[in-house]
């Protein structure tokens, strides 16, 4: 019986859906007029200084929520995998030690060699074990340079690890509770014209 | 960033009635991640939304790859 990944696909197509959904509604949201700038000046002409006046709230909530099942997705699309190959391997469905199936992502390197995570994966082989260890995400970097393109400010790229975006529920304490957080966007010119007389 | 948030401001040492100048500002919506550590520049802590949310799937795809080709 060859592995079936279909559902693991199906996941990763899902999540795939939700950011061209965040990027459709994003993008729809800055083509309005999103923000305008107040310019002040003081009674002595030595500060000037502009405020924000927020013409469309962004939808952020909503944003949120799809982001966050954009991630689950991907979280899902990890442990069908694993419930896959514990079909696979064990030739029955469900799988033994179904319950507590679960790809271990590991918040730190020694993480992975603890007791609650490799009951998570003890039924697999040791091939697929030793392949678990040696992809785990906790220890990959990676390096991109994603801020501000159009103005070359990022020029250093920076490093982040995913593994804390990928670990279950359980695993991710207080954070479970939150909504993922967002800074703001857009791109405003101010011409000179525009500036406090 | 908030109603009346101040985005931008020029102090003169003296009183400058004909100020008169350019100013281009960028936002992004972007998520709020954690620094991977101490040597990440200050807004390191932050990236924009669809490449780092394209890098969360390519990393999750290169394991679903490199797990699924050891089975036998």
């Amino acid at each position: 019986m060859s592995l079936d990944l279909s559902s693991v696909e199906a996941k990763m197509g899902r999540a795939a859906d939700h950011l061209n959904a965040l990027k459709d509604q994003v993008g729809s949201w800055r083509k309005r007029d999103v923000y305008a700038l107040v310019s002040h000046v003081n009674p002595q002409n030595t500060v000037f200084s502009f405020t924000l006046n927020i013409l469309n709230e962004p939808p952020l909530q909503d944003w949120s929520l799809i982001i966050g099942d954009c991630i689950s997705n991907l979280r899902c699309a990890l442990d069908h995998l694993i419930y896959a190959i514990a079909v696979h391997e064990s030739n029955t469905s469900p799988p033994p030690n179904e319950d507590a199936l679960m790809f271990p992502i590991c918040d730190g390197p020694t993480a992975f060699g603890k007791k609650g995570v490799q009951d998570r994966i003890k039924t697999l082989s040791l091939p697929v074990r030793t392949a678990i260890e040696a992809s785990r995400t906790s220890d990959r970097i990676h390096r991109f340079r994603p801020f501000f393109p159009s103005c070359g400010i990022s020029t250093t790229p920076i490093s982040i690890s995913c593994s804390a975006w990928l670990l279950p529920q359980s695993d991710r304490g207080s954070s479970t509770y939150r909504l993922i957080r967002f800074l703001v966007p857009n791109e405003i010119f101010i011409p000179a014209s525009d500036m406090p007389k | 960033m908030k109603q009346d948030t101040e985005v931008f401001s020029v102090t003169c040492d003296r009183p400058t009635p004909d100020m008169n100048c350019k100013v281009r500002i960028d936002f992004m919506i972007a998520l709020w991640h954690g620094k991977r550590d101490a040597s990440t520049p200050p807004w390191g802590d932050r990236t924009e939304f669809s490449p780092l949310l394209r890098m969360l799937g390519d990393e999750v795809a290169f394991v679903i790859d490199t797990v699924a080709s050891s089975v036998s």
